[in-house]
């Protein structure tokens, strides 16, 4: 049982969630935020539904940025840099989606360590940063990325064809606010998707998790309501409730996988994304069943009583249960592929096997795929084909 | 979906050997110069010493190794006397709750900039401008007080309730060799205070899936290690220590609940420990509570007896048989480490149930609760817990 934990963000989760914005802002001992959003949310009405919850408050924005392109990109963050120090804002509030969270978490370091060039971060230290300036809220719009909580950001700057990975303390979240206003207009293969790329990283959150006991409670927590109600939010898309849920379930699948080390099917993951432009979303939940197969038996047997509940685990004679886990996540994506029709294999994304070994050469290459023997790669790559 | 939130502001480091992390720990937050702050009787204080003899660059600069079972301003006024004239820039903690609340509660003013604990009363939140770095190290397995952002202390002959985030530490580094030389019996305590505090917090009305799996798996850990933990068994030990946080952070999101109001009224009426009244009280508070939480009973059956007792039950026996299971439990604890599981073999005295039952009603704890708590209730624990 050796292990170390820390996620400190504050999940506010369900009615009137946006309503408690100002009294963290305040909490915090904070006066003057900066918005950060993007055309999408003030085109579809969420900037105007948000703003209308601090309409009895005496918080006032001190500057509103609304134009965050579709790829963050560090101009946008130098943009928020400068805006912060010109109207001295002392917080932000990040309402949007993945690239608009990003941007406000690159733009938060950049403050924190009063950098203004994203590409002046190269061989910075940034591992000892505790200090409590500079808070930053995320409202999560449409639906959740898995990132809000999380203390990584990423960022491609054209520029120098460089990506800028950043895992520190100054990229975490004081608090993530998920409301149903926030999530109206989620057709139910979206739905699909993130509840499903919800259950992928809590399941492979769970099957890395060695000895961490607070990981498993975080994915377990996850993939037990996903499971749970995965089926009734698809049906019921207009039901608050269990889109909130969702919201809420991808959050945290996502602090447990932040929280354990980088698998094999992350290093694939990454390697499809990167190299043949794939969403990392798709692939993730692509590659998750046949990548559980190669897991470890026990913790795959373990995973069923989070997947399936206490009834049927208890069920299972024990040497059964790590293919009854397997039999259960195939039998959800059926579900989910007869109900929406959605995409779930590599070759419906239209990846061809030829570019398997490409993609493998890659993942080798990275950190945790160093060692690995190719053949057991292609075989997580051609099951999930 | 009914509002709610989930908050765990506490770095957990868990495993045999993990107070040796406390160097770099602190020295990461900026620190150089400790404040320890020790209980006479805890079994770190020789672990953290050698930890921070072999780091160049951290030293301890003062250290205060006195026992206390209850915080109080004048040793936490001193504390901090002690930390300025020093010039210590951290706080290390390691003991039970009387002292790890003098350490939050000095956290609280070194944050805050005050140089008297009680200046902070009344305030409504308690919000630091700069963070002391502060790291517990459990030696006692008190319930959630490592986790947790409250802080009790007395002044003179009032108790003092303060809660803010600089009450949190930033680490808690659970070792089992920390935790060797608790005694049989308070270790006893402490696993039924776990089994009443993760138990309210999954049937409390705040609880959410965080706090639930939490309370979970703290309930599992019980039922499976508690025994061999009173038998000495370090991992054992270390896993109870894991659950005594775990349990923290689930009633520190959702509630302590019903026991806890009942056995709190109880210490305070009668100057007997609130743990010992948790022991005697607490299996006739889940057999109330389990009267209307049938549903959330029966799941808690297969975390506290385990599948095979689950399958065999009926679905409708689940929840009494989950009652019985953690009754047993309790018995099996008490049993081996000699804990009164009578009000009256502690030292309450009948005459005082009056009182207590006008305070319990009263108790915020109480309100959390899924059920209605009425005085009658109360008086029916009490009777039966006699």
């Amino acid at each position: 049982m050796d292990y170390t934990f820390i996620n400190d963000t504050k999940l506010m989760v369900g009615e009137s969630a946006l309503e408690n914005i100002a009294y963290e802002i305040r909490y915090c001992g904070c006066k003057r935020p900066l918005l950060v959003t993007d055309e999408i949310c003030k085109r579809l009405g969420y900037l105007k539904t948000f703003l209308r919850a601090f309409d009895n408050e005496d918080i006032v924005f001190s500057s509103v940025f609304d134009s965050v392109k579709p790829d963050a990109d560090t101009e946008t963050c130098e943009k928020l840099f400068n805006l912060c120090t010109l109207k001295e804002c002392d917080c932000i509030v990040a309402l949007g989606r993945r690239n608009v969270l990003t941007a406000a978490k690159i733009a938060r370091i950049m403050v924190k360590e009063n950098i203004g060039k994203v590409s002046s971060f190269r061989g910075v230290d940034l591992s000892g940063d505790y200090d409590k300036n500079m808070p930053l809220f995320v409202v999560p719009v449409i639906s959740a990325c898995g990132e809000e909580a999380t203390c990584r950001a990423e960022i491609f700057d054209e520029i120098s064809n460089t990506v800028y990975s950043f895992d520190t303390a100054a990229a975490s979240v004081n608090a993530v606010i998920i409301d149903y206003r926030m999530t109206d207009i989620i057709p139910p293969v979206a739905m699909a998707k993130f509840g499903l790329y919800a259950l992928a990283m809590g399941v492979c959150a769970y099957l890395n998790s060695g000895d961490n006991t607070v990981v498993k409670m975080y994915a377990g927590a996850a993939i037990r309501d996903i499971t749970g109600n995965l089926n009734t939010i698809i049906n019921r898309n207009g039901s608050r409730r269990y889109r909130t849920r969702l919201m809420s379930d991808v959050v945290i699948a996502g602090i447990a996988l932040s929280s354990v080390g980088r698998s094999v099917c992350d290093e694939l993951v990454f390697s499809l994304a990167q190299y043949k432009g794939m969403e990392r979303e798709d692939m993730l939940v692509a590659l998750m069943p046949s990548y559980a197969m190669t897991c470890d038996e026990d913790k795959l047997a373990s995973v069923l009583l989070y997947l399936a509940g206490e009834e049927e685990y208890s069920m299972c004679v024990p040497l059964g249960r790590a293919k009854k886990s397997i039999a259960f996540i195939d039998k959800l994506y059926n579900d989910i592929y007869e109900t929406t029709g959605m995409q779930l294999k590599l070759r419906d994304y239209g990846i061809d096997k030829g570019d398997f070994t490409e993609v493998v050469s890659y993942a080798i290459g990275s950190a945790a795929g160093k060692g690995l023997d190719m053949s057991y790669l292609l075989e997580i790559l051609e099951r999930a084909y | 979906m009914r509002y709610g939130e989930f908050v765990n502001k506490v770095k957990v480091i868990c495993g045999a050997g993990s107070i040796d992390s406390l160097p770099h720990e602190l020295s990461r937050r900026g620190a150089r110069s400790v404040l320890l702050i020790c209980d006479a009787a805890g079994g770190a204080l020789g672990a953290i010493k050698s930890a921070f003899d072999k780091c160049d660059g951290i030293k301890i600069k003062a250290a205060y190794t006195g026992a206390t079972d209850f915080a109080d301003n004048v040793l936490i006024n001193e504390l901090y006397d002690i930390y300025s004239l020093n010039q210590c820039d951290c706080i290390v903690v390691s003991g039970g709750s009387g002292i790890t609340n003098t350490a939050k509660l000095l956290r609280m003013m070194l944050s805050t900039g005050v140089r008297n604990i009680d200046s902070l009363i009344g305030m409504d939140y308690i919000h630091g401008t700069y963070s002391v770095p502060f790291i517990a190290v459990p030696s006692v397995l008190d319930v959630g007080v490592d986790a947790t952002k409250i802080a009790v202390y007395s002044s003179g002959r009032r108790i003092i309730q303060l809660v803010s985030d600089e009450a949190t530490p930033d680490c808690c580094v659970i070792d089992p060799s920390a935790m060797k030389d608790v005694a049989t019996k308070e270790m006893g305590l402490s696993c039924i205070g776990i089994l009443s505090c993760a138990i309210s917090a999954y049937i409390g009305m705040q609880s959410g899936i965080l706090s639930d799996e939490f309370a979970f798996e703290s309930v599992k850990i019980i039922a499976d290690r508690a025994i061999e933990a009173l038998d000495g068994d370090e991992d054992a030990i270390g896993r109870v220590g894991e659950a005594a946080v775990m349990t923290g952070i689930a009633v520190s999101n959702s509630m302590v609940g019903f026991a806890a109001a009942i056995a709190s009224s109880i210490a305070s009426h009668s100057q007997v420990r609130q743990s010992e009244a948790t022991a005697c009280v607490l299996a006739n508070c889940l057999r109330l509570e389990a009267e209307r939480l049938g549903d959330k009973f029966s799941r808690l059956l297969y975390y506290a007896a385990g599948g095979e007792a689950y399958l065999s039950t009926d679905d409708k026996d689940r929840a009494d048989e989950c009652c019985n299971r953690i009754d047993s439990l309790i018995c099996d604890i008490a049993a081996k480490c000699g804990i009164a599981l009578k009000l009256g073999e502690i030292g309450v005295d009948a005459s005082a149930f009056p009182d207590i039952i006008d305070s319990a009603e009263v108790n915020g704890a109480i309100l959390s609760c899924a059920r209605n708590i009425s005085k009658a209730d109360i008086a029916d624990i009490l009777d039966k817990s006699y």
